[in-house]
């Protein structure tokens, strides 16, 4: 009796010392993510459940013929009803040279598009973001407005329409010089109306360019509230991205410039929605006492505005900055961010703070090299994505590879979703940014939004998930059509895709 | 009966050139005096010949505005060929009415229009119509009504263009014979700018003088002109100049070029052409001497 039970508890231990060696090695097992170096191999983890994704070319059919070069695109899912979808590119008026710039809309969930040129910009934008608020319906878009007062001045316009399928152009709330990038966050308490787009305001400079532009009051009135509060090399640099989160929470990340041309990864955070008169200033860097968290210091962010044969034709303008917060937990904060390591063109990092942003890991839950343009949402599970592109294969033929990671509320990475692999060598550029210097992630509830722009060749192969044309396309001889059956060239087009368990 | 038909095609050809005339009453009319017909050619991004086919039901992605009908396009006047919408020739558009029930099936127009969205389809809301008398050939009618609007557009570009003569200050064709640095002072100077990926990367053309055609002393033989080199989405379309080509410039003495003249420190003067309208072809001279004579 003795002897059996022994032997049962001396099994029972084994039997657990072997579950947990299997545990070690088997592939499949989440297990925390520390530095890698590299896209490392991911199975799906068996809790994770597999995700359900729709990729859509957000070309309309009557489109079918253009060749535009649809890069840096941007995308608003309304909170309130998800059938109702707007998305931006560069994308110019495609008659006029002086008429409205044109959104993408979507009023069926993003299966099929419309163009509708209300965003009161010269033919195209220089810049825009748009983002819709959580229950009023209104859509608000942040740009660089065409005309510019002069060459070297900027002109930021912050734009509004509560029905963005009509024809009526945007209502302009702010138009002002100096600002780049504008990037819009959106919400509403008890149907009024918060607006926060950060930016980087070079009419600061020299000085404390990182800022955002503001309205807490339904966009009765925008104020300006700089975030940088530490000396610059003379600005930061462009990308300011404010994250909206639960009970008035609002963080923001910029890259803060430094004499000598290092920079610093740095988060603020208000908890009154930044209504006060001195905001954010919720958290205090441990080191030099300043509000602002410096996640890392003294980091090499290159800016170089050429084409980069080693990164896909794109350029590095330090835009490389993405924050969210989880919408039911304000306390959960993840940021990635690109910097130059070494040799690598462009390195991401991804980190996370589960303290409001008082502290964050050391190491980086996620390393990527030859890699931009990161996005992160969390969903209403906590669950993390990331998305972001980069340059695999060959030198001889490049690909730009877009990526879609998730991770668990414990920041275990739960997958590795290829959306998109194209030929990263054509076609040649018309301008710069190539494919975008940014792309945008969101959730809404449990489902995970997204936009990027890549190669628009119909070939199921480049698609893994699978993807939808509404322009003609013919994937069996890999040909885009017009109307009358022409072929039409190869170009850079944005794809809008969903992802739900 | 041949007579007969040549006749009546005359006829209502005239017609529609009257129409169309009535719309760009030419007379020097610029700015603030433009004319609401003439406001209404230059508004207009789509201007095409088409036949009503009957009522259209707009998409769901598309809300507002009036009556819609359906039109066969015969031809397409603006924008000029090649252009995204060649394809609708000969295929069925949607158009927003200005004024519900002024046309019915059958009628054939030529609509002056604005984009109003492209999803499906192609929809154009209407900013006025000319209707094409229903006799003869639709290729006559066709060709008749092309000709009364190409020849309404061209006039409205050559008061365009002639009002742009009169504001520049210096007219002149030239080579490109150098790309060069910025002057090392306005070198100097854009350094001290802050850093943006829109900015412009401002290089300079030196431009051999071949033929001054206004404001140029007869012994300038040699201009400065600065440039946008830049390829960022804001610049790419802005005039890249290339040693070799020889075109048409006129350029302004305005705020942008003084700035830039300040920035060099007063070595040269130094021009500046940043709107592809200020650089026309070679072809395009005796057109725009004619237009500085008049």
């Amino acid at each position: 009796m003795w002897n059996r039970e022994v032997s049962s508890r001396i099994t029972l231990v084994i039997t657990a010392l072997a579950i947990l060696a299997a545990c070690h090695t088997a592939p499949g097992v989440p297990v925390p993510i520390s530095v890698v170096s590299t896209p490392p191999p991911v199975v799906p983890a068996p809790t994770a459940t597999p995700l359900n994704i729709r990729l859509i070319n957000i070309i309309p059919e009557a489109m079918s013929s253009e060749t535009n070069q649809d890069s840096e695109p941007n995308l608003a899912v309304n909170p309130a009803d998800v059938n109702k979808i707007a998305a931006s590119a560069f994308t110019p008026n495609p008659v006029s040279a002086t008429g409205n710039a044109p959104i993408f809309v979507s009023v069926d969930a993003g299966e099929t598009w419309a163009l509708n040129p209300i965003v009161q910009s010269q033919r195209s934008t220089s810049d825009i973001t748009i983002r819709f608020t959580q229950s009023t319906n209104t859509l608000y878009a942040g740009i660089l407005r065409r005309p510019f007062p002069s060459p070297n001045k900027l002109r930021m316009s912050i734009q509004s329409t509560t029905d963005f399928t009509a024809a009526t152009p945007m209502k302009v709330l702010v138009d002002r010089t100096g600002p780049d990038q504008p990037y819009v966050q959106a919400t509403d308490i008890a149907g009024s109306d918060r607006v926060y787009v950060g930016d980087n305001d070079l009419g600061q400079f020299p000085g404390k360019t990182a800022t955002v532009d503001q309205t807490v009051n339904n966009a009765k009135a925008f104020t300006i509230q700089r975030t940088e509060r530490r000396a610059t090399s003379g600005q930061d640099l462009p990308p300011v991205r404010p994250a909206i989160g639960p009970n008035g929470v609002v963080y923001g990340a910029y890259l803060g410039r430094r004499v000598g041309g290092l920079s610093d990864v740095v988060v603020v955070r208000d908890d009154s929605g930044a209504t006060g008169v001195d905001p954010y200033r919720a958290l205090i860097d441990p080191v030099d006492g300043e509000a602002g968290v410096r996640v890392v210091i003294g980091r090499n962010i290159p800016f170089e505005n050429f084409q980069h044969a080693d990164l896909g034709q794109e350029r590095l303008v330090a835009s490389d900055l993405s924050l969210s917060v989880d919408p039911n937990d304000s306390s959960r904060v993840c940021v990635a961010w690109g910097d130059r390591q070494g040799a690598e063109v462009l390195t991401l990092h991804l980190r996370c703070s589960t303290d409001s942003g008082q502290t964050w890991s050391t190491s980086d839950l996620r390393t990527l090299t030859n890699a931009k343009n990161p996005a992160l949402a969390f969903t209403s599970q906590g669950r993390l994505g990331f998305l972001y592109q980069s340059v695999e294969g060959p030198n001889t033929a490049p690909r730009w590879v877009t990526h879609f990671e998730r991770y668990s509320r414990t920041f275990q990475q739960l997958d590795d979703t290829v959306l998109a692999t194209v030929p990263a060598n054509t076609p040649t550029p018309t301008f710069l940014p190539y494919i975008g210097d940014y792309v945008h992630l969101m959730a809404v509830g449990r489902t995970f939004y997204g936009i990027f722009s890549a190669n628009n060749t119909p070939s199921q192969a480049n698609f893994p998930q699978g993807v939808v044309y509404q322009r003609r396309a013919d994937f069996n001889s890999q040909t885009l059509r017009d109307f009358n059956g022409n072929p039409v060239d190869v170009s850079i087009d944005p794809f809008f895709f969903w992802a739900r368990e | 009966m041949m007579s007969f038909m040549a006749d009546t095609v005359r006829s209502w050809a005239l017609a529609i050139a009257c129409s169309v005339i009535m719309l760009v009453p030419w007379a020097g009319a610029t700015g603030e005096e433009r004319s609401p017909q003439e406001t209404v050619l230059k508004e207009a991004e789509i201007i095409l010949v088409g036949t009503v086919v009957g009522p259209a039901t707009l998409e769901d992605a598309v809300t507002g505005g009036g009556e819609a009908v359906t039109v066969r396009v015969e031809e397409i006047l603006l924008p000029e060929s090649p252009s995204m919408i060649d394809s609708f020739e000969g295929g069925n558009i949607t158009v927003q009415l200005m004024a519900p029930g002024s046309l019915s099936p059958g009628d054939s127009a030529t609509f002056y229009t604005k984009l109003r969205s492209m999803g499906r389809g192609l929809i154009l809301s209407e900013l006025s119509h000319t209707l094409t008398p229903a006799v003869g050939a639709m290729e006559d009618r066709v060709m008749a009504a092309a000709a009364a609007t190409e020849s309404a557009l061209k006039s409205l570009s050559n008061s365009e263009l002639r009002a742009q003569i009169q504001q520049a200050d210096v007219v002149l064709l030239g080579r490109v014979t150098a790309i060069r640095e910025m002057p090392a002072a306005a070198l100097a100077a854009e350094e001290l700018q802050p850093l943006s990926e829109h900015y412009p990367m401002w290089q300079q053309a030196v431009v051999e003088v071949q033929e001054g055609i206004k404001g140029l002393g007869g012994t300038t033989h040699q201009i400065s002109v600065r440039f946008a080199a830049s390829t960022d989405i804001r610049w790419f379309q802005s005039p890249k100049l290339t040693v070799g080509e020889e075109r048409i410039f006129m350029l302004d003495r305005d705020e942008i070029t003084e700035q830039a003249m300040a920035l060099a420190g007063g070595e040269v003067v130094l021009w500046t052409i940043v709107d592809p309208k200020n650089l026309l072809g070679k072809g395009q001279i005796e057109r725009v001497k004619s237009l500085l004579r008049e």
